[in-house]
């Protein structure tokens, strides 16, 4: 009875080794399954991760080109410079100063945004981009930088299995372009230039209000110096 | 049993590889990835999840370029209106 008892066990134990192909089969199956959901979704997060910390870049370079200086061009350098630090700080994320294999966030401009193709397509009314409201007096221009973000990770993904995530890798479908708006103060020139039109456009045209005298247009520019009352 | 588990195993292997070579042949992933793209790509440039724009309880409807964060109009999530 003892051994018969043996026996048998002995046979069921035998069985249950020949299950076990069944179980390495089913992990490997499952294991290159969440593998390839887990990719997809780390490439997914360090993704919306990345877009956050270059919408930063692009807003803190705006900010650097709202600011005042003493030209609109300066300015223009200020951001580009604060863009070039910024970026430099995150290669990985951005592949400066080296090549990333992941991000390329790149492109960047400071300016003026109403004559930029690659931002008057979200915005097809041309009195919006002019910014004219329902008085058609000119309100908040476009003003501010933009760059371009490139997820060279999801372009060049693929899912084991259930192939690429991209169709044409090649392709525009991963590259973002970011804006960041504010309104620019102006630049010393430019208020030096507004204190001058008063010259122009205050004084001399005096003379045809009321009889005035003649001598406010013939009024010599040389001799006009420009008050700077800080009210630019 | 060794028998009928190489039959079950190369039943499974094949059904896997059949539907993920329909899926690869309809490119569903590709199907499933693109839209979430577009719609990620606008919130990234103009705050919004559409690409036609946005809208307001009580507002008409803006253009992206107006759904910005930081654009004067973006009126939007701040003031969403009566």
């Amino acid at each position: 009875m003892n051994s018969l008892f043996q026996s048998s066990f002995k046979k069921k134990k035998s069985n249950s080794k020949g299950n076990a192909g069944f179980i390495v089969a089913d992990f490997i199956f499952s294991f290159v399954l969440c593998l390839g959901v887990g990719i997809f979704i780390f490439g997914l997060t360090f993704s919306l991760a990345t877009i956050e910390i270059a919408q930063y870049i692009v807003w803190s370079s705006s900010r650097a080109y709202a600011s005042a200086n003493e030209s609109e061009a300066l300015a223009r350098a200020a951001a580009q410079n604060k863009f070039r630090n910024l970026t430099a700080q995150f290669p990985l994320l951005t592949g400066s100063g080296a090549d990333s294999p992941w991000f390329v966030l790149d492109d960047f401009t400071a300016q003026d945004h109403k004559g930029d193709p690659r931002f008057t397509s979200y915005v097809p009314n041309a009195d919006d981009r002019n910014n004219l409201d329902a008085a058609r007096e000119s309100r908040q221009p476009w003003t501010g930088a933009s760059a371009q973000l490139y997820l060279k990770l999801f372009s060049s993904m693929r899912v084991p299995f259930l192939g690429n995530v991209s169709e044409n890798p090649n392709s525009d479908e991963f590259k973002f372009r970011l804006f960041a708006f504010i309104i620019r103060n102006p630049s010393a020139e430019e208020c030096r230039a507004f204190f001058d039109m008063r010259f122009t456009q205050g004084i001399r045209p005096l003379d045809t209000f009321n009889g005035g005298s003649a001598n406010f247009r013939n009024a010599d520019p040389n001799k006009y110096s420009s008050p700077e009352d800080n009210g630019c | 049993m060794a028998i009928e588990g190489v039959l079950l195993m190369t039943i499974l292997v094949g059904l896997f590889l059949t539907v993920s070579k329909f899926t690869k042949d309809q490119k569903m992933v590709q199907k499933m990835v693109t839209p979430s793209v577009e719609r990620l790509k606008s919130m990234s440039a103009m705050g919004t999840w559409k690409k036609a724009g946005c809208t307001a309880p009580g507002r008409s409807r803006q253009s992206p370029g107006k759904c910005h964060p930081n654009s004067i109009h973006r009126s939007l999530s701040s003031d969403p209106g009566p």
